[in-house]
């Protein structure tokens, strides 16, 4: 384990259990598809220890539910929480952009 | 340096979130694109979206991505060369999109462009910064670019470019502004205020409308449905896509029912049309009940101020309780408004119960008289709000307070215009009201007659009952000429005992004479003044118009005038006077009218002179004669006043009198040896009446006289009468038992051929043909030639022969040879008085004797 979350008067900096909530929009089994929930769920156990939730949207499958997060191109990540909402595009093999973009702090 | 960055793009720099995350994300997917970490693209069709498996580096589905980009995009060739650009960035740049492929990025920017940007345009690198493009008008607006490297198709690198258009940015950032502030005024707004799409259908709503919705957020559903307006034909449809208006509409819900104001306001549309609307519905349930309140108490105010305008004008008491009537009828609503009373001084009647309690009445009095009421009927079982009540109250007291002056400005006027013991019209009043007439009478063409009429004996009446009783003399003329004058007509007492009469409309002003006649006339019957019963007479004068004068100076002065003449000739009696009349006519027709009075005054008796046996003198018949003991002029013959009565349409009512009359004497001289009878004489014209037989039956019955005892004379003025109108009669009267004579045969008219056509009994031989000194005959043989003819001849007709005038032995020598029946004259004995009749009855056969001149 790395070193621990920074604190401040005694609060773990990370949100509690279940703050970290994800949605990844696939295309089926494709291959960014699949790398991309790899990389997720590497990225969350090696960086989210309090715990986290993914939802994965297979936009084969519901191709309207593209328009609510207006995504472009497959695969796209979105953090709903914590807010703000952000977006990754792409299979998240660019760790270290990713753990910036989401904010993802790491030792 | 200072020209890479123009200041309007520092000005952005603090850009909102939602757009430099659209940005980011554009910038993140073609960079996430250039690295080969996406294999599927999200397609929008008219059908939905589609996913797209796809080699991201393949050309076209790469365009695609770049065609559905947000902000403006194109892939660029070394030095910038445009490859591709999707509409947007032509839409951007304001240049056909044609027009942009091939063209080098740097022609469309504001020289000098970013140093760092021709670097990278020249050598395929990544860059971003901000940029200023230049517009159609010359101009230049900012706009940030990103530049990706990218490899299609394994092909030479490639520049992917974004360029944003930071205006729309600033845009952006206004509308997000504009929306959120928008949205906070829409929550604070006091109304509630919903947008409807162009179906109908509620899309957003604030707080208020919520809160009108009974806590339930319309949004979504259709506004009708949401909101149950009482709407009029059309329905809240055509509310909703009709033209902006603002209408006062009832919100429907049972008990928690509201008054809205609602307000449509149109949303532009796209072309197609009707972008929907913005609906505004403010609540003025409580408002308005206020407002209401309100402004009907200022209409209320100004209709009061205007009956009070009314009130001081010259609006008469009746006009004004009809504007108040009009006033409360159309200021309360849904209440009966009724007067009560007359609203004139004296003829208030006390006002029937209310209907119900919920009426309210007020008396409209001046001072302590009531002169009629308000009533307001709100209905059955409701009541006045104390609004309607003050109201009433208010229009009551300006009533009260006109009234009042009405009053008191009647009670003057009238003081000035009016004598007070009689309450005619006093000179100045008869003055303005003449004018009046004779103005009346030049635009019409007629006359006016002016009656001065001052009585005769009022100082008498004066002097010996007192000023009480003259008073009440004064009062009771005033209600008589009053009440014998047309309404049209003016009373007016000038002085003391001095009236004027003033009588327009005439056609003929001889008229005026009749008329002042019959008011004389009017006046001489008798007065009851204290007790006792007094007569008075008048002095009429009068003058007509436009004869006499031609103003109402004139006419009193001319009327007085002829009044003062009728006293100066001294005969104290009624006497109507014209200034043109000659003074024959005038006391003729004074005569005339006191005839008619003395037939009703009892002024007129009957005289009776005997018919004798011409041999021994005994009386067999009486001969009934009218005299008229005139007050003043002593007796008067019926030579003088039969014509009058003929001409005044009184022969009738004379005839009938001295019928009535003699069988009421005759029945009680009847009786003794001789007497048979007592004859009458009768007019033709009475006799051609309709009701003369039932007269003389009806006086016959009352005094219980056998029919043999009277005796009817007719003069031969009958034979100038249609002899069928009076032969039935008589012959009537005969079957009856009634004698028929013919008076006065001889003196003009007798045609001896008609004799025989009337039913007679009896033939009067006039005097005339008796007369031994009227030197008529030739001869006293010839004379008694013609008297024994006649007799012959009417023994013949089987008729009796009466010889009248006989007045001395010769004449009752000649009668006696011809052998008639009766005579008659002053050798016998004139008319007695009744007084005389018994005794002359008692004395048996009348010695003759010759009458003393």
């Amino acid at each position: 384990m790395n070193a621990p979350a920074l604190r401040i008067d005694g609060e773990p900096l990370i949100p509690p259990c279940g703050a970290w909530r994800f949605r990844l929009y696939t295309a089926g089994q494709s291959p960014r598809s699949l790398a991309a929930l790899a990389n997720l769920h590497a990225l969350c156990h090696l960086h989210l220890d309090a715990g986290y939730q993914i939802e994965v949207v297979d936009l084969l499958d519901q191709p309207q539910r593209a328009a609510a997060d207006q995504i472009l191109a497959i695969p796209t990540l979105v953090r709903l929480a914590p807010a703000p909402r952000r977006q990754v595009v792409g299979d998240l093999s660019d760790v270290d952009r990713v753990v910036a973009a989401l904010d993802m702090r790491s030792s | 340096v200072a020209d890479d960055r123009p200041p309007a793009v520092a000005a952005v720099t603090a850009s909102d979130e939602d757009t430099t995350e659209r940005l980011r994300r554009a910038e993140e997917t073609l960079a996430a694109i250039a690295a080969y970490r996406v294999d599927a693209f999200v397609v929008t069709s008219s059908s939905g979206e589609r996913v797209l498996l796809a080699d991201p580096h393949a050309a076209e589905p790469y365009r695609v991505l770049v065609d559905r980009m947000g902000e403006g995009a194109a892939t660029l060739a070394p030095e910038g060369l445009v490859l591709y650009a999707n509409q947007r960035l032509a839409d951007t740049l304001a240049t056909p999109r044609d027009a942009i492929l091939g063209a080098a990025l740097l022609d469309f920017l504001e020289p000098p462009a970013p140093v760092g940007l021709r670097t990278a345009l020249a050598s395929v690198e990544p860059w971003r910064g901000d940029v200023a493009v230049r517009d159609a008008r010359g101009g230049s607006f900012p706009a940030h670019i990103t530049l990706s490297r990218l490899e299609l198709d394994g092909g030479p690198a490639v520049l992917s470019m974004l360029l944003a258009d930071l205006r729309e940015r600033q845009r952006t950032d206004a509308m997000i502004a504009a929306g959120q502030l928008s949205e906070r005024i829409l929550d604070t707004a006091s109304e509630a205020i919903v947008v409807c799409d162009a179906t109908g259908t509620v899309v957003q709503a604030n707080r208020e409308a919520v809160v009108l919705c009974g806590g339930v957020d319309p949004t979504g559903r259709a506004f009708a449905a949401a909101f149950d307006l009482e709407c009029d034909a059309g329905g809240v449809a055509a509310l909703l896509s009709g033209p902006a208006s603002r209408r006062r509409l009832r919100l429907r819900g049972g008990d928690h029912e509201r008054s809205l104001i609602v307000s449509v306001a149109e949303l532009s549309g796209d072309d197609a049309g009707h972008g929907g609307s913005v609906v505004t519905l403010t609540d003025v349930t409580d408002l308005h009940a206020a407002n209401r309140r309100l402004e009907a108490h200022v209409r209320r105010q100004a209709a009061m101020a205007e009956l009070t305008r009314h009130a001081l004008g010259g609006s008469s008491l009746e006009q004004l309780v009809e504007l108040a009537r009009a006033a409360l009828d159309a200021h309360l609503d849904g209440v009966d408004v009724r007067t009560r009373g007359t609203f004139a001084v004296g003829l208030a009647a006390a006002p029937d119960a209310l209907p119900h309690d919920g009426a309210a009445l007020r008396e409209v009095r001046a001072h302590d008289t009531v002169l009629g009421w308000l009533e307001l009927d709100p209905g059955p079982g409701r009541r006045l709000d104390p609004d309607a009540l003050g109201f009433l109250d208010g229009i009551v007291s300006v009533l009260c307070m006109a009234a009042e002056q009405r009053l008191l400005h009647e009670r003057l006027y009238h003081e000035a215009h009016h004598d007070a013991l009689t309450g005619l019209p006093n000179r100045v009043l008869l003055e303005d009201r003449l004018q009046q007439a004779i103005a009346r009478a030049q635009r019409d063409g007629t006359k006016v007659a002016v009656l001065f009429i001052d009585l005769d004996r009022f100082k008498y009446v004066n002097d010996t009952l007192g000023h009480q009783a003259g008073n009440d003399v004064l009062v009771q003329i005033g209600d008589r000429l009053r009440r014998y004058v047309r309404g049209s007509d003016t009373v007016a007492r000038v002085g003391g005992d001095e009236f004027v009469v003033v009588h327009g409309d005439l056609d003929d002003p001889g008229v005026a004479e009749s008329i002042a006649g019959a008011v004389a006339n009017v006046l001489a019957s008798p007065i009851t003044v204290g007790g006792r019963t007094v007569r008075l007479r008048a002095t009429v004068g009068v003058s007509t118009y436009p004869g006499d004068g031609l103003d109402a100076d004139a006419l009193l002065t001319k009327s007085d005038n002829a009044m003062y003449h009728g006293k100066r000739s001294g005969r104290n009696t009624i006497r109507v006077y014209h200034q043109h009349m000659s003074e024959v006519a005038a006391a003729r027709m004074a005569i005339e009218h006191d005839f008619e009075a003395a037939l009703m005054a009892g002024e007129l008796q009957l005289f009776f002179q005997p018919q004798v046996s011409p041999l021994s003198g005994a009386i067999l018949g009486l001969e009934a004669l009218t005299r008229w003991r005139h007050p003043i002029h002593g007796w008067i013959p019926p030579s003088r006043f039969v014509p009058m009565a003929e001409e005044a349409g009184l022969m009738a009512d004379l005839g009938t009198w001295a019928v009535g009359e003699a069988c009421r004497r005759a029945k009680a001289w009847l009786g003794g040896p001789w007497l048979q009878r007592v004859s009458v004489n009768v007019s033709p014209a009475h006799i051609a009446r309709p009701e003369f037989v039932g007269a003389v039956r009806s006086a016959l019955t009352t005094f219980a006289l056998a029919p043999e005892h009277l005796e009817i004379e007719v003069t031969e003025g009958i034979l100038m009468h249609d002899l069928a109108s009076v032969v039935r009669p008589l012959e009537a009267l005969r079957e009856l038992g009634v004698s028929i004579a013919l008076d006065d045969f001889g003196l003009g008219y007798a045609s001896f051929s008609v004799l025989g056509s009337l039913p007679l009994d009896r033939l009067k031989v006039d005097k005339s043909l008796v007369d031994t000194r009227s030197g008529v005959y030739a001869s006293r043989d010839s004379q008694l030639a013609v008297l024994l003819g006649i007799t012959t001849m009417a023994n013949a007709l089987g008729l009796r022969v009466t010889i009248e005038g006989v007045e001395t032995h010769e004449e009752l020598e000649m009668a006696r040879s011809v052998g008639c029946d009766e005579v008659q004259g002053y050798l016998f004995g004139g008319p007695q008085p009744v007084g005389n009749v018994k005794k002359l009855l008692e004395g048996g056969p009348i010695r003759p004797q010759v009458a003393v001149d």
